[in-house]
């Protein structure tokens, strides 16, 4: 389809030359229903952003429109400058996980793995390393119908690190993962952006959010509520919670 | 697109589906073949049109290669990890391709198998009875590669169709309802339409059924046409609509 040769970052807007994602005026609708409605946002290099609304707020939507799974109704959603699907070889850059689910109950987790690795063009050495990553080797050779929810987790991030990529999207990446694989993602995420990636990762849990992310997204019915570095959301005292709740809570204008 | 192809075939070997599905074919293909070579009288195996019930199974061969074809779309939707695909490979143009490539090879497979345990065991019963093969060498390799084609043919028309309603449960009912039981009635009350839907169309390309069917290389044309409608079809949708 495409045949650029992806520089990754574009350069012919000086005021999105960080930029890993832009996101302008993005609006998705079903039918009537107006699940997004002009989105506006951009993500730098180095940073984790905490995707935050209540349920159907429109997070899931946005990050399938960001990966070109669905198509914008109007207004653009561009990663390293450019849409998903014209991307050279997108998992090199992007690596994502949509859902814990999406994995084929009869395959085994290496082989779930390689048949990605193939396809993208990717050495199965790279495959081994991914497996040791989210210490999943000891289940590798496993079929995917005895998993955890927490292996299938595990599972889908390696899928996602496999490229090496600069921006992961995760929606809600610590949904059955335990204690140790919590601090694991945590470290995980925190390490990919200090190394200049971008994260962007949906999350109900709060708590964990906290923790992880240096700057947050609250959507709220399908439009952006909030925004802004954590540290200045929660300045006059309030915890991340109080803040999110007090934002969702009020009647859409 | 090679390494497209080569994820998909990948994909097909990791899981058992193909497998279970020739395993499955053969077997109901040995009791089919064996039953009407055991069971029917000589009288009724007398001309090359009456053998060819024994030696014929494009119902077979189509039934079990549509069903591959379809599975390899709709098992990516009802597991999700059609999302996974996609990811990789955002050209979904270009996945359907690499589908269709692997399909139709394990439905010319599927095919090949099933025609070749008709003709090795049909042949071996009516000689064990004594009974006159009146088929010619140029029938068993039309049998042959004609089972290898109508599996071809329908693993592709499967797939197209899987692509367009991609819900596994409707598509393998869908297959099975229209090839049993539809196509039957069409080709018993109004054969001129019957004669062209898709199977008998296949069974024509076979050299089945002479008296009724289209001669084979019309028959293979209008598959191929079928085909070529519902993976053009299912390829235009799936460019079009979001993945769900
Ligand atoms: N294919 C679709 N057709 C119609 N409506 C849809 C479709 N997909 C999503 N929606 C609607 O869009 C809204 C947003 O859904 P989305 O999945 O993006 O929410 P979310 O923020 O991810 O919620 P959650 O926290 O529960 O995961 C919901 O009201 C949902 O019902
Ligand atoms: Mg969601």
């Amino acid at each position: 389809m495409d045949h650029r040769t992806g520089d990754v970052r574009p350069t012919a807007l000086a005021s999105t030359r960080d930029a890993i994602v832009s996101v302008r005026s993005l609006s998705k609708r079903y039918g009537d229903v107006i699940v997004l409605d002009d989105l506006t946002f951009t993500l730098e290099e180095g940073t984790v952003t905490g995707f935050l609304g209540p349920n159907g707020a429109g997070k899931t939507t946005t990050l399938r429109l960001l990966l070109g799974l669905a198509a914008p109704s109007s207004g653009q959603a561009l990663v390293f400058g450019h849409r998903y699907q014209d991307l050279d070889s997108p998992v090199r850059r992007v690596g994502a996980v949509l859902d814990v689910h999406d994995l084929h109950p009869a395959r085994s987790g290496r082989e779930h793995l390689r048949v990605l690795a193939l396809a993208a063009g990717i050495p199965d050495s790279r495959v081994e390393e991914a497996l040791a990553m989210v210490e999943l080797e000891a289940a590798a050779d496993r079929r995917v119908r005895t998993y955890s929810l927490g292996m299938r987790q595990r599972l889908g991030l390696a899928g996602a690190l496999l490229g090496e990529p600069r921006l992961l999207v995760l929606d809600e990446p610590a949904n059955g993962l335990d204690p140790a694989g919590m601090q694991w993602l945590r470290a995980m995420l925190r390490g990919f952006a200090e190394r200049g990636g971008a994260v962007l990762v949906s999350s109900h849990v709060l708590a964990e959010v906290g923790q992880t992310v240096d700057q947050v997204l609250i959507l709220h019915r399908g439009r952006l509520a909030a925004s802004g570095p954590l540290d200045q959301l929660t300045a006059d005292g309030q915890t991340l919670e109080e803040v999110y709740l007090a934002i969702t809570s009020k009647v859409a204008a | 697109m090679n390494a497209t192809l080569a994820a998909e075939l990948r994909k097909q070997r990791s899981t058992r589906t193909d497998l279970t599905l020739l395993l499955t074919l053969l077997g109901l293909g040995l009791f089919a073949v064996a039953l009407h070579a055991f069971s029917l009288s000589p009288d009724r195996l007398m001309t090359v049109t009456d053998q060819m019930r024994v030696f014929g199974w494009g119902v077979l061969a189509a039934l079990f290669a549509g069903i591959a074809g379809a599975m390899a779309i709709t098992t990516e939707f009802r597991h999700g990890t059609i999302r996974t695909t996609f990811l990789v490979t955002p050209q979904r143009g270009r996945v359907l391709t690499a589908k269709l490539g692997a399909s139709a090879l394990t439905g010319a497979a599927l095919g090949f198998a099933m025609e070749l345990v008709a003709v090795v065991i049909g042949s071996s019963v009516l000689a064990g009875r004594g009974i006159d093969i009146k088929i010619t060498h140029p029938d068993f390799v039309r049998l042959l590669l004609g089972g290898a084609l109508v599996g071809a043919l329908w693993a592709a028309f499967g797939l197209g169709l899987g692509a367009i309603l991609r819900s596994q449960v409707t598509v393998l009912v869908g297959l099975a309802a229209w090839l049993l039981f539809i196509e039957n009635l069409l080709i018993a009350y109004v054969p001129d339409v019957g004669r062209l839907a898709p199977g008998q169309a296949g069974f024509a390309l076979m050299g089945q059924d002479p008296d009724t069917l289209l001669p084979p290389a019309a028959g293979a044309v209008v598959l191929t046409a079928w085909a070529a409608l519902a993976v053009i079809s299912g390829r235009v949708l799936t460019a079009r609509r979001d993945v769900p």
